[in-house]
């Protein structure tokens, strides 16, 4: 695999200018995620209405360019989905980026899908896959408010 | 209790300086001082024998960092003074899994021992235990035989290159390697210590430490990234982490280079001048 595969410009603009970067105003749910082992750090808010769908989605925190463009692609995705329709495509995206060679959650448009995978190329690099999971990890934490941080080293 | 001492010095006071931190953080509390003897990050080398001098006028031991001292520089136990230093074996081209803490008899004879096991007792009453002489006391159960075997040669190895060698090959690789990046612009050394050891610490402007190093390996070029168990020091220096080379008897200036030109791709990848 090329190293411009695991770099598309898609991961390196999101990097550069990540999307919804911000904390969002009378969030409802949020959550705390640590990668101790290199320093990144996510703080995840959800806004959700009375029936349940993610009216805004936000994060504030640090990182390289794989855990910033995830986090802010992440963000981006699910705004306007409902809470289970979120967890099923997290659910999705975390066996994609160990095995899955594609996405198959029907909560995703393909226009989507195709956003997602541009992350897939973690694969071959076995190091960064906590870079493009943590923000995901953090988010279930936000939805089932636990109040736990997420700690990358801590995770199956 | 205990003050944490950062080596981010840089100028020409360098010594005086250092001594004139450590002295303010000292209390009627401090027992110990902790301090490397080469930071890992920056690569400054530390005054460890006046650090002593002045600990030991007041009554405090002084513990060495010596992981990184150790295979790059001159070690003459007597003239350092301190009253531990600790060595990693791995550091030494040696195995893994092996360490070695050097102790004055005297704390080695006032301390207890940290772990109780075969071959470290002298004695074992109904009443009282005595324990064995030294190094017995600190030598429970069964050693890492192979291990200590392995690191007899490493020494060894070590020793026919000698360490003026070391030290020169070294320092040359590092003046070299500072310089090419120097002159590589977006590229920022971290600290820049008047005694250097052989680590080059560096960020890029608008890419992250792990991002370098992800596309340096793929290159070939072996680096760390990260904040090098020294997240205090980051903090200092206000970044969230650094990049860092380290040099070693094995390394050559066309490793350098190759650095160099990875780190050149690196800004490619990331669209950057």
């Amino acid at each position: 695999m090329n190293i411009k595969e695991l770099y598309q410009e898609i991961i390196l603009e999101h990097g550069k200018n990540p999307r919804n970067l911000r904390k969002t105003d009378n969030f409802n749910k949020d959550a705390k995620g640590y990668n101790p082992l290199c320093g990144d750090n996510v703080h995840v808010y959800l806004k959700l209405n009375e029936k349940k769908k993610v009216e805004d989605a936000s994060f504030e925190g640090s990182g390289c360019a794989i855990s910033m463009a995830s986090a802010s692609i992440m963000t981006d995705l699910v705004k306007g989905k409902e809470e289970n329709e979120v967890k099923e495509i997290i659910k999705d995206f975390l066996v994609m980026i160990k095995e899955n060679p594609e996405l198959k959650s029907k909560n995703l448009k393909e226009e989507e899908k195709t956003r997602l995978m541009c992350l897939s190329g973690v694969k071959q690099y076995p190091m960064r896959v906590k870079c493009a999971t943590l923000s995901w990890h953090t988010l279930i934490s936000a939805i089932d408010n636990t109040q736990e941080e997420i700690n990358t080293e801590r995770l199956d | 209790m205990f003050s944490i001492i950062i080596p981010t010095f840089n100028n020409l006071k360098y010594l005086k300086k250092c001594i004139e931190s450590i002295k303010k953080k000292i209390t009627s509390k401090t027992k110990l001082i902790g301090v490397t003897h080469l930071s890992n990050v920056t690569g400054a080398i530390l005054p460890i024998k006046e650090i002593t001098e002045l600990a030991h006028s007041k009554g405090i031991a002084v513990l060495v960092d010596g992981c990184q001292g150790a295979p790059h520089l001159k070690l003459d136990m007597q003239d350092l003074g301190c009253d531990f230093y600790a060595i990693s074996c791995h550091k030494m081209y040696g195995p893994t899994g092996l360490g070695i803490l050097y102790a004055k008899k005297k704390w080695l004879e006032e301390l207890p021992p940290y772990q109780g096991g075969g071959g470290m007792i002298k004695e074992v009453k109904k009443d009282g235990i005595s324990y064995g002489d030294l190094p017995n006391k600190y030598e429970a159960g069964t050693m890492a035989t192979a291990q200590v075997i392995a690191f007899d040669q490493s020494i060894k190895f070590l020793e026919k290159i000698g360490i003026n060698n070391i030290i020169k090959h070294e320092s040359e690789l590092m003046e070299y390697g500072k310089e090419i990046l120097r002159k590589n612009n977006s590229v920022k050394l971290v600290g820049n210590p008047k005694n250097k050891g052989a680590v080059l610490s560096f960020t890029i402007e608008g890419v992250h430490p792990h991002d370098i190093a992800t596309i340096l390996d793929e290159d070939g070029v072996a680096i760390r990234a990260g904040h090098h168990c020294c997240q205090i020091l980051h903090e200092k220096l206000g970044i969230a982490a650094s990049a860092r080379a380290s040099l070693g008897i094995y390394n050559t200036k066309e490793d350098l280079d190759k650095l160099n030109s990875s780190i050149n791709n690196c800004k490619k990848i990331f669209n950057l001048k």
